[in-house]
């Protein structure tokens, strides 16, 4: 069909993918709106225009089976929009379903194979939304059914009147007045023009301006109805020669043949019409056989189709009521599983999303054209600068020579002096000479030392400005790639749908603070974290209506999701008003699994946080939807590679609030900068909680295991020259001790030299490198030495490894010696 | 993307976007979905037409009409777009200049509007999903006429 589908035109593909899923986010946001606000209109048209949208689309694209099934869509979407079927859970239902084929025929597409699934099941659910609303849909189709052979037989007596029109030629020819040409223009339509049925009102569009339309047959009003006519003739006055009007009226694929004939003054009818006639009537006669044949088998296929519908509603009413509730007992486990199943794609969708695009708003990208700018004027001021300080270096050498010059004249003339003074010149006369012939000296230098002060503030001021307008330009391209968090918190509307339906809870989610800007590599990984937290506190969180009546709170739990900005971090808070978390039995599990020592004492915010912990799971029952082994560990572990933190803190009985931390960017962190041995090594500022200056006798043993007391603590020293075999000299007075943490563990590094604070651009580190344990990538660093960033939660894992594994040496040791 | 000056042209055939006297047919394009505004780009830039402007509704595509006019010979006009749909953008254009050659586009199952539009003044329509061949035809055929 269209030939702009050839493998160069990627970029028209990719522009359609993105429309797509911002038309299926319109659509899915619409339709949850349409749920709690059935009566919305803004919604609803929203709705059908997306939908629309999108279909033309997909059949621009070639891609029938989207463009068929969103066709179905549209269908019951368009009688939504006019009111004939009233929005209910079950249409709720059956709409995001078809959201969730279109999804999944979409993203086979951009894997470059065409969805396998059978649709028809839902399809059908469509059509019983509109069918099912007007049970007498059957005898609608019927009804239609009869009315287009009706259409059709009137055709045949329009090509009769046109025919015998002797009567109404002359009323035409009373009311164009005398001596006026009468054109009759008789036009054939393609029927196989997509929109057969228009091409009556185009050719009458064109006939319009070219001259006065007397009347029409079929009538003005039948063209304009929804019904194809094959011929059409239009009568009319005016000016026009006959060929213009040919030519003018001939559509191309509208129009099969146009042909104008002229009505001549007087009674008796023309040849041509004559001519005409007796063919039309012999078409008339096939034409009425050929309807009668088409009425009686659309009535009879009418009549089998309403059979069959009857039978099948019947069927599907059979087989519904003593399934009704089995049905059902079957039909949940399937969505559970396409919960899952969707969390599995969640998790695939970054890595299809390799080469996405990204939409930036316009003036972003003028604010740092700007900027640009202004980089390249301050080039231009550096360039005059390093002139200046030739132009002061070819002064200084000038002045220099002749400051030598003047020196050797002086020491030259010294002997001649002191002969004066001996030969009795007096002291005070030799003086003023030698002021006069060498004065110079002291001031000589006087000029340059004034241009160069001035060359040296201009680069001074110039040098800040460069330092300006870099971190301007570093935070306009940061801002590039900053997205609304709108764009992952708007998935969790239907989230929480679908699972509070599952769950059989009734909860209200709000959000709050989705303008908050983030980098859209962070907001990428952040989706999978976010899901699962929100998932945890609906299931194991906010409890079932029952319990919250007992509770004496209201039925409807509440969840709300909050974005914020703190500093150049941002924080995302997930609130519940459920049971909360129960810190005995956290510490009971935590004591059970082996994570903590029964002995142990713990805040309860430190006992909250236990549930963070690997292999930490308190839901007795283990469900579909969280608890599934892999638990809010993962959560902590995605969060901590965007260099962020997670946290919670809980109210038994009243809610808890999940709290995660993650910076505004993943390309630019703080590091504190350190030396071990002649390699340089970048801290993230985030992880780093102290540093300290100790003598080695401050180093204590605890079980063959260095530690450090800091305050009340102990903490556990790592050696860093140790982990990564860097040559060092390890007897020293002083060590430096960066304790580094993060969640609830500790840990001290102890390294040569602390250097500072600074701006470290990360650069991912490639292939065979990327296993380096505890390494998260490079940073060049002022003057181009290449430091080593280093990953806090891996080394500390790395540590506790290391720890875990003498311990288990050391027990088997100490069991064997029983 | 492919464009006319990357190729010889070996068969002299004269651009369909380009005038007798060389300058090219002005088009602007009124559509709210981006995909199909670059279709129609890529199909209008390739035959030498000119789009001299772009909008995203009805409102827009009027206010840029205003603006162009006279430097504007032809608007490829949606129907279904958001705040003032094509039909009545179309009005609002025929109402400001009688002669613009304004062309709808229209997806299947629209008739009706498009026999409004036509009866307003629109010189023709092309049906979605686009092809190039018909667009071009409906296009030059509207200028022609």
């Amino acid at each position: 069909m269209s030939d702009y589908l050839d493998p160069n035109n990627e970029e028209l593909l990719k522009d359609f993918y993105v429309e797509a899923e911002m038309q299926l986010e319109s659509l899915e946001r619409n339709i949850l709106v349409l749920e709690s606000d059935s009566s919305n209109e803004d919604a609803i048209d929203e709705i059908f225009r997306a939908a629309h949208t999108l279909k033309g689309a997909a059949a621009t694209v070639q891609m029938t089976e989207l463009a068929e099934f969103t066709h179905v869509v549209e269908d019951a979407l368009d009688e939504i929009r006019g009111g004939k079927i009233k929005v209910d859970g079950h249409t709720v239902d059956v709409l995001l379903e078809s959201l969730d084929i279109i999804k999944s025929m979409l993203e086979s597409r951009s894997e470059g194979t065409v969805y396998g699934g059978d649709v028809s099941g839902i399809k059908e659910q469509l059509r019983a939304l509109f069918e099912g609303d007007e049970k007498n849909k059957s005898v609608l189709s019927k009804a239609t059914a009869k009315k287009l052979p009706v259409t059709k037989v009137q055709e045949g007596a329009n090509s009769e009147t046109f025919l015998v029109s002797e009567y109404e030629i002359l009323e035409l020819r009373e009311a164009a007045g005398p001596d006026v040409e009468i054109l009759a223009v008789r036009v054939k339509f393609n029927p196989d023009n997509p929109m057969n049925t228009v091409g009556g009102i185009q050719v009458f569009a064109i006939l319009k301006s070219l001259g006065t339309i007397l009347k029409t047959e079929p009538e003005f009003e039948k063209l304009y109805e929804d019904t194809f006519f094959p011929e059409v003739v239009y009568f009319l006055t005016g000016e026009s020669t006959k060929e213009g009007i040919e030519e003018k009226a001939f559509i191309s694929d509208v129009t099969l043949e146009v042909e104008v004939l002229q009505l001549v003054l007087g009674n008796e009818p023309t040849l041509p019409e004559v001519a005409t006639n007796k063919t039309g009537i012999q078409a008339e006669e096939s034409i009425d056989d050929l309807v009668a044949s088409i009425t009686s088998e659309i009535e009879e296929k009418g009549k089998e189709a309403s059979v069959d519908l009857k039978d099948l509603e019947k069927a599907t009413q059979t087989m519904g009521d003593p399934l009704g509730p089995a049905g059902r007992k079957v039909e949940d486990p399937p969505e559970e599983k396409k919960i899952i199943e969707e969390r599995s794609e969640g998790t695939k969708k970054p890595q299809n999303s390799g080469g996405s695009v990204l939409r930036v708003e316009s003036k972003r990208i003028d604010d740092l054209l700007n900027l640009v700018s202004e980089t390249v004027i301050n080039k231009a001021t550096f360039n005059q600068v390093s002139n200046q300080f030739t132009e002061n270096m070819n002064q200084l050498s000038q002045i220099q020579s002749s400051y030598r010059q003047l020196v050797k004249e002086l020491f030259d003339s010294l002997p001649d002096y002191m002969e004066k003074i001996e030969r009795g010149v007096s002291v005070k006369d030799v003086k003023k000479e030698i002021t006069e012939g060498y004065g110079e000296l002291l001031t000589i230098f006087d000029g340059v030392q004034s241009s160069f002060k001035g060359s040296i503030n201009k680069f001074r001021s110039t040098a800040q400005n460069l330092g300006r307008i870099t971190s301007e330009l570093q935070e306009g391209v940061m801002r590039i790639r900053m997205v609304p968090i709108a764009q992952i918190f708007s998935r969790f509307p239907r989230l929480v749908r679908d699972l509070s339906k599952s769950l059989d809870k009734q909860i209200k989610l709000s959000i709050e603070g989705e303008d908050t800007e983030l980098d859209k590599s962070v907001i990428e990984d952040l989706l999978d974290p976010l899901i699962h937290c929100v998932r945890n506190s609906l299931d194991h969180g906010i409890e079932s209506p029952k319990e919250r009546t007992a509770a004496g709170k209201p039925i409807e739990g509440t969840l709300l999701l909050k974005a914020s900005n703190e500093g150049n971090m941002i924080l995302i808070e997930i609130f519940d008003d459920g049971k909360g978390i129960d810190v005995d039995k956290v510490k009971q599990k935590a004591i059970e699994r082996g994570i903590i020592h029964p002995n142990k004492l713990l805040t309860d915010v430190e006992a909250y946080n236990l549930i963070f912990e690997p292999g930490f799971s308190t839901a007795a029952q283990v469900t579909n939807i969280s608890g599934r082994g892999v638990g809010l560990d993962v959560v902590r572990k995605q969060i901590e590679k965007l260099n962020g933190s997670v946290s919670v803190v809980s109210t038994p009985g009243k809610g808890s609030r999940f709290t995660i931390k993650i910076p505004l960017t993943l390309a630019i962190i703080q590091g504190l900068l350190v030396r071990v041995g002649q390699e340089l090594y970048a801290i993230p500022i985030t992880a780093v909680l102290d540093s300290h200056r100790i003598k080695p006798q401050e180093i204590r043993r605890i079980d063959n295991y260095e530690v450090f007391n800091v305050r009340e603590d102990v903490v556990s020293l790592m050696r860093l020259d140790r982990i990564f075999n860097i040559p060092t000299e390890e007897k020293r007075e002083h060590y430096f001790v960066v304790i580094v943490g993060s969640g609830e563990k500790k840990m001290g590094l102890i390294v040569d030299q602390l250097i500072g604070e600074e701006d470290v651009v990360i650069k991912p580190l490639r292939d065979h490198y990327t296993n380096a344990p505890g390494i998260a990538g490079a940073n060049i660093t002022g003057d181009g030495t290449v430091s080593l960033i280093i990953d806090v939660s891996q080394l500390l894992e790395l540590g506790q490894k290391q720890e875990r594994e003498a311990r288990s040496k050391r027990e088997e040791t100490s069991s064997r010696k029983y | 993307m492919r464009t006319k000056g990357d190729f010889p042209n070996i068969n002299e055939r004269k651009a369909e976007g380009v005038r007798e006297d060389g300058a090219p047919y002005r088009v602007l394009v009124v559509d709210d979905s981006m995909f199909v505004t670059k279709q129609i780009q890529q199909i209008l830039t390739s035959e030498g037409f000119e789009v001299v402007g772009v909008a995203v509704d009805g409102a827009e595509g009027v206010e840029k009409y205003k603006e162009l006019h006279p430097n504007v010979d032809l608007v490829t006009m949606d129907i279904t777009m958001p705040k003032m749909d094509g039909v009545s953008a179309l009005e609002k254009i025929i109402e400001f200049d009688k002669n613009a050659v304004v062309i709808m586009i229209s997806a299947l199952g629209k008739q009706d509007l498009v026999k409004q539009s036509l009866m307003i003044g629109a010189k023709n329509y092309i049906v979605k999903p686009l092809d190039r061949k018909k667009v071009l035809e409906r296009i030059v055929s509207s200028l022609n006429r």
